[in-house]
C-alpha cells in the first residue's frame, strides 16, 4: 500500500526564468521513485580543455529519510564538486561551495543554471556540444549513482 | 552587443556567453551589429583560451568576437562599463595548479557606434526575445 502511495507522489516544481519585466514561468511533474534516489534531465554545458564545466540536473528523492550527497566524481575531470551561484547583490553574482548538499525525503532538488550545480574542473578533454560526460554521485543511503549527461548549448 | 565574461566560470558566464550567440541566430537584421565578449580575466584568458572557449560554444566564427587585452587595459575599460570582480576563494590541485574564482557581475550592455550605452542587462537571465525586440527597435 505504501508503495502504491509513493507511486503515485507527484511533485510539481516551478520554474521561472527571466528577470521582473519578463518572467517566464513553468512547470514540470515528477514522479517520485518508490524508494531511493533517482535522477532526472541531466545535462552539462560545453567546456574547453583545461578548462570547467557544470552539470544540472533534477534529484529525485522518494525514500522516507533525507539523504546527503557525500562524494562526486568524473572521468571527464581532476576535480568535481557542489557550487552554488548566488546574488551578492549590486548587480554582483557569487559561486561558492555548497555547504547543504541535503536531499530531503519525498522531494526534487533541482540543481540549475544560476543555482546549485555540479562543477568540473580541469576537463581532460574539451567537452563540445553532442558530447556526453559521465558523473557519479555518491549518496550516503542511495550509494552510487552514475549519469551520463549530454552536452548541450545553455539554449538548447 | 558585449558580455563580460571570464572563461573559468562553470555556471553564469556560461548563460552570458550562448544569450549572446542566441541573441545573433534570432535577430532579423544582424548586418549592422557586432558582437564581443570581452574577459575580465585577462591574465588566464589569453586569444588561444578563449578561442578554445569560443570553440566549445560554436562561436568561432564571424559575427562574434572574443577579446581581451593587457590588464591595465582590461582594467580600465571594466571601470568605464562599471563591471566589477573580484577574487572569490581558489582550489589547490595536486600538480601545485592554483585555480581562482571571481565574483562579477552579470551583465550585457548595447552600446551604439557612438560609444553610448543604449541598454544594460542582466547577462545571464534576461530573456534572449527581450534583448532581440529592443536590437530591432533601434
Amino acid at each position: 500500500m505504501n508503495k502504491l502511495i509513493a507511486t503515485a507522489f507527484l511533485v510539481i516544481i516551478a520554474f521561472v526564468f527571466g528577470c521582473s519585466q519578463d518572467e517566464e514561468i513553468t512547470e514540470r511533474e515528477f514522479v517520485l521513485p518508490d524508494d531511493g534516489i533517482e535522477i532526472a534531465d541531466a545535462w552539462a554545458r560545453p567546456g574547453r580543455e583545461n578548462g570547467v564545466s557544470a552539470i544540472y540536473m533534477h534529484v529525485l528523492n522518494g525514500s522516507a529519510e533525507i539523504d546527503t550527497l557525500l562524494a562526486l566524481s568524473s572521468p571527464s575531470a581532476g576535480l568535481v564538486e557542489l557550487h552554488e551561484t548566488f546574488d551578492r547583490g549590486e548587480g554582483m553574482m557569487g559561486m561558492r561551495e555548497s555547504e547543504e548538499p541535503y536531499f530531503p525525503d519525498k522531494s526534487v532538488v533541482t540543481m540549475r543554471p544560476g543555482g546549485m550545480h555540479i562543477m568540473l574542473m580541469q576537463l581532460n578533454e574539451a567537452l563540445n556540444r553532442g558530447d556526453e560526460v559521465e558523473v557519479t554521485l555518491t549518496f550516503a543511503l542511495a550509494g552510487d549513482i552514475t549519469v551520463t549527461a549530454p552536452v548541450q548549448s545553455p539554449n538548447d | 552587443m558585449v558580455g563580460f565574461i571570464y572563461t573559468h566560470c562553470p555556471d553564469i558566464c556560461s548563460f552570458i556567453t550562448a544569450n549572446v550567440g542566441k541573441v545573433y541566430e534570432e535577430i532579423n537584421n544582424p548586418g549592422n551589429t557586432q558582437f564581443a565578449l570581452v574577459t575580465f580575466d585577462p591574465e588566464r584568458d589569453t586569444p588561444e583560451v578563449l578561442k578554445d572557449y569560443a570553440r566549445a560554444f560554436e562561436m568561432d566564427r564571424e559575427p562574434f568576437h572574443f577579446l581581451t587585452a593587457e590588464p591595465d587595459v582590461i582594467e580600465e575599460f571594466m571601470q568605464r562599463v562599471s563591471v566589477r570582480s573580484q577574487e572569490s576563494y581558489s582550489r589547490e590541485f595536486e600538480d601545485g595548479e592554483r585555480m581562482y574564482f571571481l565574483n562579477h557581475s552579470d551583465k550585457i550592455l548595447l552600446i551604439d557606434q557612438n560609444s553610448r550605452l543604449i541598454f544594460d542587462y542582466g547577462g545571464s537571465m534576461t530573456p534572449v526575445s527581450m534583448i532581440v525586440e529592443d536590437l530591432e527597435k533601434l
